[in-house]
């Protein structure tokens, strides 16, 4: 956690993250109520505001989705307030329908600042999906920081914006920014006194005629790219007059042209870094083009600035429209990160420089080199809660003769696509159960196997709630599992509805899985400990061979939560040994290979299993499996 | 290579190793000393044992968070087949590499899927790719402190040790005491024995 950010004075200069720089500069702005939902790269932004929110007087919220966090503040936003949300690229999908319905109405006096951390080359998502293009889209204005340093002053501005035009301002940030440190100066915290008033006399409603209102929101994103963006100094040019190469960029995309430009010892690069990414600057690009005969974009994710500001260039005379290379030309990928080797190979090959770090004699032999490394493939945690119910999952369908499928979703137990291969879907969050609610409908066509959706728990609130009502609505055959560890354990360990604690470690309501089942109308509903192998094999056999739908909960803490309770209390983790006589070997391998639990030790020398002492987490599963009851508790 | 102002280090290892906490530990020295530094992640699946990857830059100019290819001055190697792999892409034959020699089987390893390489064919490999290879059991080192967990600042003191830095052995004293509470002790004697091993092999050279 930031602490030396969010706790220091004025002045210092700290070594933050880009979401840590955010969240300061959210406290710096005098924000008063932020709510977001966690999700890679972007979850440390609330995480770090709720860590000074009860003593600044500021509320904090983990929401149960995009949606309602985007909501949620946009009512303290109507109310007076400074309100911040904060999300990664899935979430603003998720957001889009409110999000242009409040840019329509307006959302009263108070700011409202959407910030949105894209994942490029989806180190931690699903897909690859950039949120400029959207922000665009719906009408928001859209300013992306490229140093940390103006990740945190942009948020200040980016409220100003906001209450001066009456508009909703998207902070766009991407994963290398978000998850990267650097030096930041820390300016003042205020503290904010505004009361919260419902304010009558505007509704926030585009009736009768939207319309109109589309046409009023044109005018005023009219005014701020003119009254605003054309001259303004969060956008930066560096270099002559008539650059021989003009990059523009916006984010990450400067340092990389800085860096690259140095290493090529490259004369006469322009280098046109913008912040304000909508509405553009059209005067100040016009102006640039202008002065330039050949132009590359260096930005993240999809070819943004690349497509409006090509098609901005229509009005320019032939001789006055430069050259342009990016990734519609093919000189940057069109796919995964903007980096520093991209810019370094676009820029050489567009002004003729050669560029070998290494000879090529070199690089073929550290590529063969590299051969040598076994692979590293991602796998459940020892003593991981989802890897037991997976087993027992496998276990069900190979009993009902290897008929049954699993619809996945998105957590840890993601990890499931690597599992036997037992999870054949993951899209978006709640998707498993939605695929699952029709795949159910599917007998009366002749789909003859059982179809099991396995959801999270943080999951199960987020989105998979109408598809579960729709399992029931529609009396779709469905087993329906929630992989209940008591935590948004991917993200970071945050807490959600069905445990009782809320952003800032207070005590709250708990709102029970069970119970929201048996209210959709569940008659079966049966929660488990998953490390309870032969109860759960039953119980899952029991739902794929039934006539209706069931429901059950595999309920066991996440083990690395349960690792650091233990290791702070220093109660020792449960042990355990092989004893060798009683191994099968070879033939068997059941713990090591169909379990697959990395403390499951296969010892080549021996031909036997062995229990790696420092890996285990004690869950005891392995003693369940091993037909020759060879593995045992040891005794302290 | 880039920048000659800018050191580029490059820290490889597994997750749950420590190496997101200890490039921390390298920048907020070097940041204390009055350099601008930069730190960049990747890691995915930091605590279900995938790889894990910090690049660390310490100079006078604001630079990305990204080391071009080949262009690592100074590798950090937690784990010999993470040292080899990402060795690959940043090392070059003016490089030098500081290796921790205790593997981390993967899980596949361990099953008895994948056959792990013997470490000093790891070593034989590193060495060709680069201009010098410490190699010192980390692990081993820091058991003797007390608790092989702080195997990574073992290996900040080898970094240290190795004066490939402009850092002191007391300006990382300084930083580990006001960061770590918890195995304060543990961890500046851990770093003491990276730091004279390292050191010893150092002085025998020069």
């Amino acid at each position: 956690m930031g602490y030396d950010v969010m706790f220091g004075k004025t002045g210092n200069t700290v070594l933050g993250l880009g979401n840590e720089a955010i969240a300061r500069g959210a406290l710096e702005a005098g924000v008063q109520f932020a709510a977001a939902y966690p999700g890679t790269p972007s979850s440390e932004i609330l995480g770090n505001l709720a860590l000074v929110s009860k003593g600044l007087g500021i509320y904090t919220e983990w929401s149960t989705n995009e949606k309602v966090a985007f909501e949620a503040a946009t009512a303290a936003a109507w109310s007076g307030l400074r309100a911040l949300a904060s999300m990664k690229q899935n979430g603003l999908f998720v957001v889009l329908d409110s999000l242009i319905n409040v840019a329509f109405s307006g959302h009263g006096k108070g700011g409202l600042v959407l910030v949105v951390a894209d994942d490029p080359l989806a180190h931690s998502s699903t897909t690859e999906g950039d949120s400029r293009p959207l922000g665009n889209y719906s009408d928001v204005v859209v300013l992306e920081p490229f140093t940390h340093q103006q990740a945190k002053d942009i948020i200040s501005y980016a409220f100003d914006l906001s209450e001066k035009y009456g508009l909703v301002v998207l902070v766009r940030e991407t994963t290398r920014l978000a998850q990267s440190r650097a030096p930041f100066t820390l300016g003042e915290v205020p503290h904010p006194s505004r009361k919260a008033v419902f304010d009558h006399s505007i509704p926030l409603h585009n009736l009768p005629r939207p319309h109109i209102r589309h046409a009023e929101l044109h005018t005023r994103l009219e005014e701020i790219r003119k009254k605003e963006f054309e001259k303004s100094p969060w956008n930066r040019y560096t270099g002559p007059r008539q650059p021989s190469l003009l990059i523009i960029t916006s984010g990450t995309g400067w340092k990389y042209a800085n860096e690259a430009t140095q290493i090529l010892s490259t004369k006469g690069v322009g280098i046109l870094a913008l912040t304000t990414l909508s509405p553009l600057p059209e005067k100040l690009i016009l102006k640039h083009l202008k002065s330039a005969k050949k132009v590359l974009f260096l930005e993240e994710i999809d070819p943004y600035l690349e497509t409006q500001i090509r098609s901005l260039s229509a009005g320019l005379s032939k001789t006055a429209t430069p050259k342009f290379y990016g990734k519609l030309s093919g000189h940057i990928p069109s796919y995964g990160e903007c980096n520093i080797d991209h810019a370094i190979d676009a820029i050489s090959r567009i002004q003729g420089i050669k560029y070998t770090p290494v000879s090529r004699a070199y690089a073929v032999k550290a590529k063969e080199a590299a051969t040598l490394a076994p692979r590293r493939a991602l796998t459940f945690c020892p003593g991981c809660p989802h890897r037991a119910a997976y087993y027992s999952i496998l276990q069900a369908i190979k009993k009902n003769k290897g008929k049954g499928f699993v619809t996945g979703d998105i957590g840890c137990y993601s990890l499931g696509a690597f599992y036997h291969d037992i999870m054949r879907s993951q899209l978006s969050m709640g998707a498993g159960a939605g695929l699952a609610s029709g795949f159910g409908n599917l007998d009366q066509f002749g789909l003859d196997e059982p179809v099991i959706a396995v959801m999270g728990d943080s999951t199960f609130y987020h989105a998979c709630l109408p598809a579960l009502v729709n399992i029931i609505y529609t009396q779709s055959k469905v087993t329906s599992i929630i992989f209940d560890n008591r935590s948004t354990a991917m993200t970071g360990f945050q807490p959600h509805p069905g445990i009782g604690i809320g952003a800032t470690g207070e005590k709250v309501t708990t709102v029970p899985i069970e119970n929201l089942l048996k209210g959709i109308g569940f008659t079966e509903i049966s929660v488990i400990d998953p490390f309870d192998i032969e109860k759960s094999i039953k119980a899952v056999y029991k739902a794929i061979t039934a006539t209706t739908s069931h429901a059950i909960v595999f309920r066991r803490e996440c083990a690395l939560i349960t690792n650091r309770r233990l290791i702070k209390s220093g109660e020792p983790a449960p042990r355990f040994i092989v004893d060798t006589d009683e191994c099968i070997g070879e033939t068997c391998k059941i713990c090591s290979v169909q379990f697959n639990c990395p403390a499951c030790v296969w010892d080549n020398e021996t031909s036997k299993a062995r229990i790696d002492g420092v890996l285990c987490n004690g869950c005891g599963v392995c003693v369940q499996i091993c037909p020759a009851k060879a593995i045992t508790g040891v005794k302290r | 290579m880039s920048d000659l102002r800018t050191i580029n280090i490059i820290i490889a290892g597994v997750g749950g190793q420590g190496n997101l906490f200890s490039s921390r530990l390298i920048a907020l020295a070097a940041l204390n000393k009055g350099f601008y530094v930069a730190v960049g992640e990747t890691y995915g699946a930091a605590q279900r044992g995938g790889s894990v990857m910090s690049h660390l830059r310490i100079g006078q100019k604001e630079v990305g968070p990204l080391i071009p290819q080949h262009s690592a001055h100074i590798l950090l190697g937690f784990e010999p087949a993470e040292t080899l792999r990402v060795g690959a892409s940043y090392l070059n034959p003016q490089a030098s590499v500081i290796m921790n020699t205790h593997p981390i089987y993967p899980a596949e390893v361990l099953t008895g899927q994948l056959e792990y390489p013997p470490t000093t064919e790891i070593e034989e490999k590193i060495g060709k790719l680069c201009s010098d290879l410490w190699t010192l059991d980390a692990v081993e080192l820091a058991t003797k402190t007390g608790s092989p967990l702080v195997m990574n600042t073992v290996m900040v003191g080898a970094l240290i040790g190795s004066q490939l830095t402009p850092l002191t052995q007391n300006d990382l004293e300084q930083v580990i005491s006001s960061q770590i509470r918890r195995l304060q002790k543990v961890n500046l004697e851990a770093f003491k024995l990276g730091f004279k091993t390292v050191r010893k092999v150092t002085l025998a050279f020069s």
